[in-house]
């Protein structure tokens, strides 16, 4: 356990209050206000967090900026949480990844030892023979591939991930020094601005700074130290006006027309603007020598940022190792925090006048010398360093090796444009030119930069961004460029690591390309490099230089592999949202009572229908003895109205309306162009010139649409009113029908008066109602259509008197069963997309003698060609099996047809179906038969008259 | 007499959550779900999700639909699609220009009748929506952190004088949005209300949205339905 600082002489930090306790593999840690794991685990002296991917060596924090491998936890089951940006909370538990049984006594760390035979690919390569013990293998390999494991035990399956959308003029994504200056700008031309940070507080690097502002266009700032001068500009921003803050927000990707997607926390934002600031700032180099892994190596701002923000000391004894003087300031800041500061390697001659002067602090400065290799196990125990050359190589004692060799642009979010990085010599940094209008780069991104340049780029960029200006140059001074060291400056050793997320070392990049892959693109695929969790970000410099030395044709540097995003790993729920809103639900309006009386529903598109209240036999046998009543309001109700109303009804539908007179009532079919059938309902001549259509349930919104697509392109003075929503409708069946409805309406309902096929408006109850005499089940049948906010107080009333008349809700599955009784079809069950009409036995429907409608001519062609194939009922025997729908049906071994419905009939007491069987058919009365799942062929006896139940239609016509 | 009433699409939600329903205009519907000072709280401190889907609706739609509307604008010339302008003769009730011949008008409950009967029908499609469409009113100072949860679209403009319409998808329901300085209305289909209002509350609870009833936020179209 590590005393927290209270007080720095450089930094403003102050007492921290502790919060709680979680537990870290099972040890309690405290944590204080503005804590992450990472920094509380630090303080209580954790030094391992994880072990790596394919070797298993123990990795720490290196560069706290939440984009490492080395510190992915698992917190309460959810794992690869970066514990550099996870704040903790009372009781939480965390644990350590990819390490059995410990992560400080790892077993499978033996892999370290075998670095020889795992070369690149090696799970191709030595795990295929013998070819019977491959499936173990994989189960092997697969247990051990990953980090972290996801928790299936669905304790998480209602955790909450909105989706947020925001709308700026701007988006500015990085919320340090030119960020803060941009977003300033922007709001001062008025406009309105997102402001994003990744972490919890503003300021970036500036916070934890204490060098002396210059050249700030922001003339207060100038002469304060850059931790004070960054907390002024936040307060500017959060005072100016139109500026949203999101912080501990992560942007992920910037997609086509300054789309930006982040995640806060579980929610994902998606936020459109009409100009993005990409301010994301830069990482400190990363450079390749010996055991450069191991827990203790950190980089200066890592280092910087636990000290300045959370007050934590990540080591006793330092050396720092610089290229320029961020080192000095580093070595500053820990020697300020009680660090004894072994020595400052830097590659630089001797006697440069600094900023920070070391000599106070008797800080050793060793000049004209780099690192060349680290050694320890689960902590870094000592350093070596030489010249660059390789000379003069001499040890050092310590437990924290601090780098501070220049930094490395964070690009990633400005390859949107599908721009690839350049290399820029004279920064030393590669850079994107190639960015597309209306996004913007500021910052860092650019290159490194004093504080004074980076609030004069954000400035300047944020009011190029307001206005719709473009991007303003970026300008750098020599002395702020930042000379790169060679990207691997020990050049020997095998663990030399180049990708650390996914343990890819040096000599295995060399190996690779002698194996053939020489280009950065395929070196990648095949060895992983910068295919782990930090995607790059770390590596991706050093890859691409090494690259560019070890590859025989590669430019030199070669470029960095191309960026996509997202940026940064996102969990699966953050991009899925929450399920229950993905797919609304539509509700009749008696769907309440159909709760009530416990109906089992079944899904008609977004729609739900009751399926059954009670055993199907019952309601199919309650519709045939006495009464049933059904929920149909989800049938297509459309109104149309006009003078040319019937002129498009005509064309639209194959059959002629010209003479459907005035209260009649007619079936019709749909056909398209191609004269397949796809649709059939009704069609009543309400009044004069006023057509009502109905149509199924399914085909509601696209028959809709087709109705008005033609009626624009006919350029036909006709009205089409969608009722749907406005009437709630039911049917009313069996033969007890007309006894319960002749009491609550005011018209005869008689069949003289009210026959078969027939519309009437009624008063039903005292409220205005179509009845429609029209039915599916072959029985007596009045369908009712009302106004929908009726709906469940009618049904509640024709229940309650219709119970003196055996009166029954039945759901979709009786009525399945009674219309197969009646040999009715239902489109789309059964028929399909080769269905003509006159083959499905509703070739009635079509008058083809009409000068034009669509599907006339398929129509013609399908009736001059007679039929292939016919709908055809048939019966088995009262003791058959039920087949399933789409079984075959078999002529003397021949696959001659399929069924499309099948039903046992409570009715008839055998089973019933519809099906296609070629022609020429069986003559009626004649065998054919069913093959089964098992093999088994059941016997079937086609029907004459399609209607298995009263062939004559005489109980529905009474 | 009917003995029949006029049911709201969240009928089935008052049962659930055992609401006290009034009846006006023939309609039942929520006065309060339980706790009118918490509801009234939500008005003023978070957000509020008010059932009015009583409230009548009349679309018009094709030829005519313009001269119609004129008849019963407040104001004169009828705003360019979309807009909104209140309505003349003593009633109560926006106009919603959809579309350059397509109108939804909004009133108060039973108030469509009166409407209706000036309403000419010999080329306009008329259509009586008052049962077919629900409407949700959302109102309070967090309402917006319930928008922007819930639709892709930015509803946090400023709207125009006589408020600003949107036709979206709200939690993928297709709806028209009447935005004004201090509420939005949502209409949609009624049978997509109920699923519309539960996964609203879904996401506006944690933001501090509570349903709420008329006696919280009575049926009200002053100032240009605003």
């Amino acid at each position: 356990m590590r005393e927290r600082l209270s007080r720095h002489p450089c930094l403003p930090i102050g007492e921290r209050t502790e919060r709680g306790t979680f537990s870290f593999d099972g040890r309690a840690i405290p944590y204080c206000d503005g804590d992450t794991v990472a920094s509380a685990a630090c303080a209580a002296g954790v030094g391992v967090f994880s072990r790596s991917f394919k070797y298993h060596r123990p990795r720490g924090i290196y560069d706290y900026h939440g984009y490492g491998a080395e510190v992915l936890i698992t917190i309460d089951g959810r794992p690869n949480v970066p514990a550099d940006l996870a704040v903790p909370s009372q009781g939480v538990r965390v644990k350590t990844q990819n390490a059995w049984p410990a992560v400080n006594f790892d077993c499978m760390a033996v892999n370290n030892l075998l670095v020889p035979l795992l070369p690149n690919g090696f799970y191709y390569k030595m795990f295929h023979k013998p070819r019977w013990a491959w499936p173990w293998f994989e189960k092997v390999l697969r247990h051990a591939a990953g980090l972290g494991r996801i928790d299936t035990t669905g304790r998480h399956r209602h955790d909450r991930h909105d989706k947020r959308y925001r709308f700026p003029d701007l988006c500015v994504i990085g919320g340090g020094a030119a960020g803060l200056a941009t977003a300033l700008a922007a709001s001062r031309e008025g406009r309105t601005v997102l402001l994003i940070e990744r972490f919890p507080e503003l300021g970036g690097r500036s916070a934890f700074n204490f060098s002396m502002v210059r050249d700030c266009p922001e003339e207060e700032l100038n002469g304060l130290p850059e931790h004070e001068a960054v907390r002024k500009l936040i307060e500017a921003v959060r005072g100016a006006p139109g500026i949203e803050i999101l912080s501990g927000t992560t942007a992920f990707g910037v997609y086509e027309d300054n789309l930006v997607a982040a995640e806060n926390g579980r929610d994902l934002f998606k936020i459109r603007a009409n100009a993005v600031v990409v301010a994301g700032g830069a990482n400190d180099r990363y450079l390749v020598f010996q055991n450069n892994d191991l827990p203790g190596i950190m980089t200066a701002r890592g280092v910087e940022r636990l000290v300045g923000i959370h007050g934590v000391v990540p080591g006793e004894r330092a050396v720092i190792v610089t290229t320029h003087d961020g080192g000095y300031h580093t070595a500053l800041i820990l020697h300020g925090a009680g660090v004894k500061v072994i020595a400052v390697i830097d590659s630089r001659p001797k006697k440069r006048s600094s900023e920070f002067s070391l000599e106070a602090a008797a800080i050793p400065i060793i000049p004209d010398s780099t690192i060349r290799a680290t050694s320890g196990w689960k902590r870094v125990r000592s350093v070596s360093f030489g010249t660059l050359e390789g000379s003069g190589l001499q040890k050092l004692k310590c437990d924290l090796v601090v780098m501070a060799v220049g930094f490395t642009p964070q690009l990633g979010l400005l390859g949107a444009g599908g721009g690839r990085p350049i290399w820029d010599s004279t920064r030393e940094v590669f850079r994107v030119f190639d960015i597309p209008p209306a996004l913007y780069a500021a910052g860092e991104v650019n290159g490194p930069a004093s504080f004074g340049r980076l609030v004069r780029e954000g400035m300047e960029t944020g009011r190029a961004a307001a206005r719709g200006e473009p991007a303003p140059e970026s300008r750098r001074d020599p002395a702020e460029c930042i000379p790169a060291p060679p990207p691997d400056v020990s050049g020997q050793g095998t663990k030399r690591f180049v990708c650390k997320c996914m343990d890819v070392t040096r000599r295995e990049i060399q190996d690779s390309i002698r194996e053939g892959f020489d280009q950065i693109e395929t070196l990648k695929r095949y060895t992983s490099m910068g295919m782990g969790p930090c995607q790059g970000k770390t590596c991706y410099e050093a890859a691409a230089r090494i690259v560019g030395l070890d590859a025989p044709d590669s430019e030199s540097p070669a470029l960095p592999t191309t960026m996509r995003p997202p940026f940064a790993p996102v969990p699966f729920g953050v991009l899925a949202g929450r399920a229950p809103h993905l797919q609304p639900v539509r509700r009749t309006p008696m769907h309440a009572e159909h709760v009530r009386a416990g109906a089992r529903f079944l899904n008609a598109g977004l729609w739900k229908r009751p399926e059954r209240y009670t055993e199907i036999a019952e309601e199919v046998l309650a519709v045939r003895t006495a009464l049933g009543i059904i929920d149909v309001s989800t049938l297509g109700k459309l109104e149309l109205t006009g003078p040319d109303a019937l002129q498009l009804l005509n064309f639209m539908l194959p059959g002629d309306y010209s003479n459907l007179r005035v209260g009649r009532v007619r079936y019709h079919t749909m056909v398209g162009e191609d004269g397949i059938l796809f649709e059939d309902g009704t069609i009543s001549h309400i009044e004069e010139g006023r057509y009502f259509l109905s149509t199924t349930t399914g085909n509601a919104d696209a028959i809709r649409s087709r109705f008005l697509w033609w009626i624009t392109s006919l350029d036909l003075d006709a009205r089409l009113a969608n009722l749907g929503p406005v009437l709630g409708a039911v049917n009313l069946s069996g033969p007890r029908a007309r006894d319960l409805l002749s009491g609550l309406v005011d018209i005869d309902l008689s069949s003289t008066s009210f026959p078969y096929m027939s519309h009437r408006r009624a008063r039903l109850l005292g409220i205005e109602v179509h009845l429609f005499r029209i039915g599916f089940t072959g029985e007596l049948s009045y369908e009712i259509h009302f106004p929908a906010e009726y709906g469940e107080s009618l049904w509640i009333t024709l229940l309650k008197k219709g119970a003196p008349h055996g009166i029954k809700p039945f759901g979709m599955e009786a009525q399945r069963v009674l219309r197969l009784e009646k040999g009715h079809l239902i489109p789309g069950v059964d028929t399909d997309a080769l269905s003509s009409p006159y083959e499905a036995g509703v070739g009635f429907t079509i008058q083809d003698r009409k000068s034009d409608f669509i599907g006339r001519a398929f129509l013609s062609h399908a009736r001059n060609r007679g039929p292939e194939n016919r709908l055809v009922s048939y019966r088995l025997r009262p003791d058959s099996p039920i087949p399933h729908d789409g079984y075959i049906i078999v002529d003397n071994g021949r696959v001659i047809g399929r069924v499309t419905s099948s039903r046992m009939s409570p009715t008839l007491g055998h089973g019933i179906g519809l099906a296609w069987v070629r022609e020429p058919l069986p003559k009626p009365g004649i065998g054919v038969r069913i093959r089964l799942e098992n093999g088994r062929e059941i016997a079937a006896e086609l029907l004459e008259e399609r209607a298995a139940y009263d062939p004559r239609g005489e109980r529905l016509r009474s | 007499m009917t003995g029949l009433v006029r049911r709201s699409p969240l009928s089935a939600v008052y049962r659930s959550t055992n609401a006290s329903i009034i009846e006006t205009a023939g309609w039942e519907i929520a006065e309060h779900f339980g706790d009118a000072v918490a509801e009234r709280r939500g008005l003023e401190t978070g957000s509020v999700l008010v059932d009015w889907s009583h409230i009548g609706k009349i679309s018009l739609r094709g030829p005519g639909a313009e001269e119609n509307a004129a008849r019963i604008a407040s104001t004169d010339p009828l705003p360019a699609p979309p807009g909104a302008l209140g309505i003349a003769n003593g009633i109560s009730g926006v106009l919603l220009r959809l579309a350059a011949d397509e109108f939804l008008i909004l009133c108060g409950p039973g108030e469509e009748h009166a409407l209706l009967i000036g309403l000419d029908r010999t080329r306009t499609a008329v259509l009586d929506q008052t049962g077919g469409y629900g409407a949700l009113l959302l109102a309070g100072p967090r309402r917006n952190e319930v928008l922007e949860r819930s639709t892709a679209i930015d509803l946090r403009a400023g709207p125009a004088a006589g408020g600003s319409i949107v036709q979206t998808s709200v939690h993928f329901v297709p709806c028209t949005i009447h935005s004004a300085p201090n509420r939005n209305i949502l209409i949609q289909s009624r049978d997509y209300t109920e699923s519309l209002h539960l996964a609203l509350l879904d996401v506006g609870r944690p933001v501090g949205l509570v349903p709420a009833g008329i006696g919280c936020v009575p049926v009200e179209f002053g100032g240009a339905g605003g």
